[in-house]
């Protein structure tokens, strides 16, 4: 995973990003009655599947196109209106005729309603992308810390059986021995406690990846450590945070909204007209209203009220980004530095005191009780680190919510960079 | 081999008594398996004697080594041999980092001399030298030991023998003068430095500060006269066992025992603070060994919290345990044995000796700490202080016996032959005896033929 070379610099347009986003959406309809396996060893496929077979992403997204659609609609040309009037009394008067509004004068709302789309569209992906990592790596967590503690739960059993053939052989007394039984019932229940929590992020995960109950599905540790040696993200300005692209899509709106507004003439209407008075009389007729006060002064204020309300909303947001952004990069370097404490030192010491009771044990210094004894403790060293990985891959996912990097980029996923 | 080093003791004892002594022999030297002797200088008619106390690198046997602190760069510190009647000046250099001061264990001499830190004498303090002079009254075996934080000075070893010799009308001559120091240690499995904050459990017990197999044997000729000199400053008292021969202790630090009171022995203890002299003539070609009598004193460092697998059969669990330290052998089901068998084909923890150890010429000896041998043999080796192992004659080994020994006739191998009562059939033996109930003689049972 490399941070430095991110392919949505700052300099790159959202709207770029936006049309592979259509294409992309395309693609993974197209994807979604194919088979994916359901082992994974990569974050980024974890993803792919999980957007190409979630229900609710694939609804959202035709929720978003069905929103489109009505809108088009809305603003197709309006249909002719029929009208007509009767004038009773002396002098009877039937009027028949069909007007046809043309309102030339308005600027074409349909791209503003693509760019509210594809923004749209590229948020839901962009939110349900995270959620379907972070729920990932919680899987991946609870089932690394799993196994581990299943390797405790058969250490704690082996010197459990180990101090019964000591009890039967008269060696020790039942007191000395039934602290061993208390640990290898407790083992039991914790280990019960663990595979309970990981039924519940499993379930949470087949849900958000689109999988039926039971379904079995194995992600691999290695994605918890894919994270240790990324580099460190730098403090910089992103533009594809979700919440700032959202806002920098509805000042677009506000401001196209305005001028939607500025109009000099009302909606011009032409129509054809059938009379009867006296005589019947077939001919074509025109109008053009025009608004009593103009409203052109207060478009022209509400313009830059607009721009300085969205400009300090998107103010706000990136100075939220960038303190939130300066905690996570901290944190990161804090859980990477806690990694390579435990990767280089502690972890090794640990196996060194394995090697060193061993040796004790060769020599009838020790018992194997102390074997187990470090066994444990490296395994338990290992739960600590599982704990300290899980947070620093949580800690990157933020920083990918935050700043639209990593895994957590649709357009990455279409391999568009 | 460090076990060689008497002979030097020897040689330098000889050196000193050829330069005090004018080339005349006063007494017998004393033998100091792996230390050695003293040398002095007579200076106008005083024997002139220079101790030097450091830390030093000792050796307990080979593949173990400590930081000790001793005299001279030994522990014990060189014995000091002198005769009765002699005037002998002690300079005294501490190099330590710590004050000392040496007391004369057991002799009688002006108070000021008696090496008491603060109370008849002021510390010697790092870099000073002191003297002590004063006449020897008495003859014996004595000892010499700091008497300034003996906790961790004698327990670091800064101990060592003071031996006079009587005129030589005063006592009976020996063929063979040996002196062993006695002594305990913890050293944690591992570590190179003592812990002389220990009170009670130590791990490691020894012979002239060196341990089994690294302790030298004490080599007689058979028909001499051996006299055995222990001596001890540590906590604990030392059963000490000799096989192979009766003993008698012929004197203790107070002084000579009178041959009236004089019981025959096979071992002597030897407490803290005391020095004993045992004197045997080795009659019995032989190695045999001479080890302190408590069971954990003649083995190398031992865990003291070793769970008890006696009796445990801990082959469902071996595997497991293999999946945990892949070298893992299951020990200790039937005894500490394995160990003495298994001890030199696995790795153990730097710079500690196995708890049993040494091969013998029918296998391993699974011994350690307070153990050496008493080799005796028709002529004494030239050249080299081991003569090896000594060679059995014919037929006198024990060796496995073919027969069953059960006089139970249910435990009768079915092809041995039976005798058996003609009045009680239940009596059955291997051999021909009579019935212990009826006295007739057994017969032959026709089941055998």
């Amino acid at each position: 995973m490399n941070y430095s070379t991110h392919p949505l610099d700052s300099s790159r347009s959202v709207m770029g990003v936006f049309s592979r986003l259509v294409m992309m959406s395309f693609v993974l309809f197209l994807c979604a009655d194919v088979a994916f396996g359901r082992d994974f060893d990569r974050l980024e496929s974890i993803v792919q599947f999980g957007l190409s077979h979630n229900p609710e992403v694939r609804s959202r997204l035709l929720q978003n196109d069905h929103q489109l659609m009505e809108w088009t609609l809305a603003n197709q040309l309006e249909n002719p209106t029929l009208v007509g009037r009767f004038s009773g009394g002396s002098a009877q008067k039937i009027e028949v005729g069909i007007e046809q509004p043309f309102d030339i004068s308005r600027p074409d709302p349909l791209p503003l309603m693509d760019h509210y789309r594809d923004v749209s569209r590229w948020s839901i992906l962009r939110v349900h992308s995270l959620k379907i990592a972070q729920a990932s790596v919680d899987f991946a967590a609870a089932s690394a810390i799993l196994d581990a503690r299943r390797e405790l739960s058969n250490m704690i059993h082996t010197a459990a059986d180990l101090a019964k053939a000591q009890l039967d052989a008269g060696n020790i007394s039942r007191l000395d021995y039934l602290p061993y039984l208390i640990a290898e019932y407790t083992a039991r229940t914790q280990i019960r406690d663990d595979e309970r929590r990981v039924g519940f992020q499993t379930s949470e995960l087949r849900t958000i990846l689109g999988m039926e109950a039971g379904e079995p599905i194995t992600i691999s540790s290695s994605i918890l450590t894919s994270f240790n040696d990324a580099s460190v993200p730098t403090a910089g300005v992103s533009d594809l945070n979700v919440e700032e692209v959202i806002n920098r899509s509805q000042i677009e709106g506000m401001i196209k909204s305005s001028e939607l507004r500025r109009r000099v003439v009302g909606t011009p209407m032409a129509g054809i007209f059938y009379e009867h008075d006296d005589g019947d009389r077939l001919g074509l007729a025109g109008s053009v209203s025009l608004p009593i006060h103009s409203g052109r002064v207060s478009v022209d204020q509400y313009q830059p009220l607009t721009v300085a309300i969205s400009d300090l909303a998107g103010e706000t947001i990136r100075l939220s980004q960038s303190n939130q952004r300066t905690l996570l990069i901290q944190s990161i370097r804090t859980l990477q530095d806690q990694l390579a404490t435990y990767r280089d030192h502690i972890l090794p010491i640990h196996r060194e005191l394995i090697d060193e009771t061993m040796k004790h044990v060769n020599y009838m210094l020790k018992g194997p009780y102390s074997i187990i004894d470090a066994a444990q403790k490296l395994v338990e060293a290992r739960i600590e680190l599982i704990g300290y990985q899980h947070a620093l891959a949580r800690a990157y996912l933020e920083y990918d919510e935050l700043t639209g990097r990593g895994v957590c980029d649709p357009a990455l996923m279409t391999g568009g960079k | 081999m460090g076990g060689y080093r008497w002979i030097t003791g020897l040689l330098l004892g000889l050196v000193g008594v050829m330069m005090g002594g004018g080339g005349v022999l006063a007494y017998q030297p004393v033998i100091v398996p792996n230390g050695s002797t003293l040398p002095y200088t007579l200076v106008h008619g005083v024997k002139e004697f220079h101790l030097t106390v450091e830390e030093i690198d000792h050796q307990f046997a080979p593949g173990m080594s400590i930081k000790a602190w001793g005299y001279n760069g030994q522990t014990p510190g060189p014995v000091i041999e002198a005769v009765e009647g002699d005037q002998v000046r002690i300079l005294v250099t501490n190099k330590l980092k710590a004050p000392t001061s040496v007391h004369w264990h057991g002799l009688i001499l002006p108070n000021g001399m008696d090496g008491v830190q603060g109370l008849t004498q002021p510390p010697i303090r790092p870099g000073e030298t002191f003297v002590y002079e004063f006449k020897l009254r008495q003859h014996g075996t004595f000892m010499y030991h700091s008497h300034g934080d003996e906790m961790t000075q004698i327990g670091l070893g800064t101990m060592g023998f003071f031996i006079i010799h009587p005129k030589p009308t005063a006592r009976a001559s020996t063929d063979r003068d040996f002196a062993i120091f006695l002594n305990e240690w913890f050293v944690p499995p591992g570590a190179f430095r003592p812990n002389p904050n220990v009170m009670t459990d130590f791990n490691l017990f020894t012979f002239n500060s060196r341990v089994y197999p690294g302790t030298a044997p004490l080599v007689v000729k058979k028909g001499d006269r051996v006299r055995i000199r222990l001596g001890n400053v540590g906590q604990e008292g030392h059963p000490i066992h000799i096989h192979g021969v009766s003993f008698r202790v012929v004197a203790t630090d107070g002084g000579d025992v009178p041959p009236t009171a004089q019981f025959p022995e096979t071992t002597v203890v030897v407490y803290p603070g005391q020095t004993r002299d045992i004197e045997f003539v080795a009659g019995e070609l032989g190695d045999w060994p001479i080890h302190c009598h408590r069971r954990h004193h003649p083995m190398n460092a031992m865990g003291h919290d070793v769970p008890n697998l006696l009796g445990v059969d801990q082959t469902p669990v071996e595997k497991r345990m293999q999946s945990i330290a892949p070298n893992y052998m299951a020990m200790g089901e039937s005894g500490m044995h394995d160990m003495a068998e298994m001890a030199e084909h696995m790795e153990g923890p730097e710079n500690t000796v196995p708890m049993m150890a040494g091969d013998g010429p029918f296998g391993p000896i699974g011994m350690g700490g307070m153990f050496t041998l008493l080799k005796v043999r028709d002529e004494l080796p030239s050249g080299s202080s081991d003569p090896g192992w000594y060679t059995h004659p014919v037929g006198t080994v024990a060796h496995r016996s073919e027969r069953s020994v059960s006089p139970n006739a249910d435990s009768l191998t079915p092809d041995a032959p039976r005798y058996i009562c003609p009045m009680h059939d239940s009596v059955r033996q291997t051999s021909p005896g009579q019935c212990p109930k009826c006295g007739m003689n057994l017969e032959l049972s026709s089941e055998s033929e």
